[in-house]
């Protein structure tokens, strides 16, 4: 695999500090499970669209969770990778699967939905790891994961239009295609 | 809006945290860890005690403890909730509680230990962690996170003025949200490219990527220890 150059790797850095950063400005205290998944939605598919490499949005989400562990933010301590991670693989698949993705609103709100449902892959694993009944544990998770699947797909909608707007100035390539990696 | 301070949480006068930042990170993912696993109450117990007796010992904030009560609280409430729906009160109340307070016993590590360390003593942990280049991407994204935010900020009040419909106030209506989105959020990518492009350049030129491993000069911190 290639390496991907300096410069697109920092913009990923700043796209997991924006991410952080902005979660942690914006903590709205709505009492809504899974407001969260707006920003990590939108800047994980930004990184992704403006990154022609399979897994920018992966290193994007790891970079994130390393950087919200070391400051203590969330409330995982360094579980909270995971929170991070998982929404990013989700569009790196989400990215594979749709080669318009940017283009498209119904796509872009598809891949944040699709990363707002990992969230119920980490919940479900900690509910089961912690012996809760397996039952309730399906509801609990579900109920995550459907609000953060609903904030998902809010974050990819509002990705389109800067998309439209940094192709317009000539920053970002035509389509996600022609990958390096 | 957008002068943020990563440190603010942390006043100078906070006692020094007793743990170093690395076993900081070690012990709290094997107290995670624990907790995840332990099936008994008297397990249970002592880890309370053990992250009673962190609490006490790395000096947390009085904001730490808030974070901890609202999250005991939130996250408590929701999985009770759900036992009493499905089992009712007399049933779902006791396991409920059981896994409520497991579920806070994997949390509370991360708010005690992590909370109370510096982020430079972190980034420094992490970077002896990461490979040299991940550590200097993550270290130099945090460390010209509030350069961005001032641009950012530049940008804001320049829209304000060209009149968008930006303010706090206006963005409670979805229809202003398209102006957020143009000028705001994507000038604020390109200033973050061109960011990242000097900071490449920059480093080119002083040969990084030369060699394998870290070959900066060791900072602040190493000097003074």
């Amino acid at each position: 695999m290639k390496q991907l150059p300096l410069k697109e790797s920092l913009f990923l850095g700043f796209c997991a500090a924006l991410l952080i950063i902005t979660k942690a400005a914006f903590r709205w205290h709505l009492g809504i499970s899974g407001h969260a998944m707006f920003f990590t939605a939108f800047f994980l598919l930004l990184a992704r669209s403006c990154v022609p490499f399979k897994g920018a949005a992966t290193i994007t989400g790891l970079l994130a969770g390393i950087a919200a562990a070391s400051l203590g933010m969330g409330k995982g301590g360094p579980l909270v990778i995971g929170k991070f991670l998982l929404p990013a693989l989700g569009i790196d698949l989400g990215a594979l699967l749709f080669r318009r993705l940017g283009q498209s609103y119904l796509l872009c709100a598809l891949v944040g939905a699709l990363s707002g449902a990992t969230k119920f892959f980490g919940t479900i694993a900690v509910d089961l790891l912690t012996g809760m009944d397996p039952s309730i544990a399906w509801r609990h998770s579900l109920f995550e994961s459907f609000a953060a699947m609903v904030f998902g797909a809010a974050g990819g909608l509002c990705l389109p239009p800067v998309l439209r707007r940094l192709r317009a100035y000539g920053v970002v390539e035509p389509l996600i295609s022609g990958e390096r990696a | 809006m957008f002068q943020l301070d990563l440190n603010k949480n942390r006043p100078a006068s906070v006692r020094k945290p007793l743990l170093p930042a690395g076993i900081a990170l070690l012990l709290c993912f094997f107290l995670s860890l624990a907790a995840i696993l332990s099936r008994a109450t008297w397990v249970l117990g002592l880890l309370t005690l053990i992250n009673g007796g962190l609490l006490v010992a790395q000096g947390c904030e009085r904001r730490t403890l808030v974070r901890g009560a609202r999250l005991l609280l939130m996250q408590g409430g929701v999985v009770t909730g759900l036992y009493l729906l499905r089992y009712g009160p007399g049933e779902g109340l006791a396991p409920g509680l059981h896994i409520s307070w497991q579920l806070f016993l994997v949390f509370a590590p991360g708010l005690i230990l992590i909370s109370a360390a510096t982020t430079t003593a972190i980034t420094r942990t992490l970077g002896r962690l990461l490979p040299a280049r991940s550590a200097f991407v993550l270290a130099m994204s945090l460390k010209f996170l509030p350069l961005l935010l001032a641009e950012i900020s530049t940008i804001y009040e320049a829209q304000l003025l060209r009149g968008a419909r930006i303010l706090p106030r206006d963005l409670l209506s979805l229809r202003n949200w398209p102006d957020l989105l143009h000028c705001l959020i994507a000038p604020a990518v390109v200033q973050a490219l061109e960011l990242a492009d000097n900071i490449a350049r920059a480093a080119k030129v002083r040969e990084f990527g030369c060699l394998p491993t870290r070959s900066c000069w060791p900072g602040d911190e190493e000097h003074a220890s």
